[in-house]
């Protein structure tokens, strides 16, 4: 049986190999990052991955559901990173995803998002033609490290600050959105660097037109979104947010 | 008769790769090539992606031009259909979970 299987995957590989043409997708795609940065960001990321996966088999012992929630917050990275929302914006019409990790890292932890986001990128580049095989250690720095990371600090910085749980997620959304694309115009932008080029312009350059274009828009909506998912599940079950350590206490008001 | 389930299965799907390569490689050639638009991210205009018109105009212009995925979907409806097929099995498991966390008791 799974030698017949593997016969079959191993056909439906090559076919796709040897009919490919050109398709200039979303994400960091493939042939973009020469082979010295291909390593590179891997060398980055496996660190994050490893840790990530010790903390789930940890969690999951400790914190009741905790892979049913895995399981739906990975795919709701995986639906988010690829689904293309359409933004009239300063140049027009155009269409943007949102990334999804600021939630995740918030629910989760950095670390475990980082893994989701890891594994969403990777079934988008083998079957979604988005990103790529070789690109797939930069994306997963842009929206896995980064995203998550700076949705998370963004996230417990506002709750020092003693913010509503709305507006603490919708920091944490946004921030994480900002934070991914600026990790993919910094990947872009470490490019120029052989070709003597200024790498802060180029970077700052690539990045504002990320956000003068539809993404400025989007990182308010994933906000927005974050803000109210959160809420919905201090409302429904706040005993989730309790167990993985979201908030402290059950019973302080939460307010819009 | 074969007794083994193991082979009964194995010709199975030798049988259905021994159709449907053949189908696939000799289909490529009959084709008819029309202008019909097809499903295409790569395609700029309207609605063109951030990440397409962005990323893959800056890459280009430092010289590391986007190439083809190794495995390539984006290829007329075959994207819309892996598009929908994704959207289903994420919308399952996120609603699924969702009634299983939030609902159940």
């Amino acid at each position: 049986m799974s030698r017949s299987v593997a016969l079959f995957t191993g056909v439906f590989l090559l076919v796709f190999f040897a009919f490919g043409k050109a398709a200039y997708a979303m994400h960091i795609t493939e042939g973009i990052l020469p082979p010295r940065w291909v390593f590179t960001w891997f060398a980055v990321v496996i660190p994050f991955v490893g840790i990530g996966i010790y903390h789930v088999k940890r969690k999951k012992k400790a914190v009741p559901g905790y892979l049913p929630l895995v399981g739906m917050l990975g795919a709701a990275v995986f639906v988010f990173s690829c689904f293309p929302i359409p933004v009239i914006s300063l140049n027009g019409m155009a269409t943007s995803h949102p990334c999804g990790t600021g939630m995740s890292a918030v629910l989760l932890g950095p670390f475990v998002s980082v893994v989701v986001a890891a594994i969403a990128l990777l079934i988008q580049a083998l079957f979604l033609a988005h990103g790529g095989l070789t690109t797939l250690g930069g994306n997963i720095f842009s929206m896995g490290v980064l995203g998550s990371f700076s949705g998370y600090f963004a996230f417990k910085i506002a709750q020092r600050c003693k913010l509503s749980l709305f507006w603490c997620g919708f920091l944490a959304g946004t921030i994480s959105d900002l934070f991914t694309y600026l990790g993919t115009s910094i990947e872009l932008g470490l490019l120029v660097i052989n070709k003597g080029g200024s790498f802060l312009k180029a970077v700052a350059e690539i990045f504002g037109m990320f956000m003068m274009t539809s993404q400025g828009v989007l990182c308010i909506v994933e906000g927005v979104i974050v803000g109210f998912i959160l809420l919905f599940i201090y409302r429904r079950k706040p005993s989730i947010l309790l167990d993985l350590g979201v908030i402290k206490d059950a019973a302080k008001p939460v307010q819009m | 008769m074969l007794q083994n389930p193991f082979r009964c299965k194995t010709i199975i799907h030798l049988g259905f790769i021994l159709i449907f390569v053949p189908a696939v490689l000799l289909a490529k050639d009959r084709l008819e090539k029309t202008d019909a638009p097809t499903v295409q991210t790569s395609e700029k205009g309207d609605w063109t992606g951030t990440d397409v018109s962005i990323v893959g105009k800056y890459a280009t212009q430092y010289g590391h031009p986007p190439r083809a995925p190794y495995i390539n979907t984006d290829r007329g409806d075959l994207l819309l259909f892996v598009f929908t097929a994704a959207g289903v099995i994420g919308g399952f498991i996120i609603g699924f979970n969702v009634r299983k966390i939030f609902y159940e008791r």
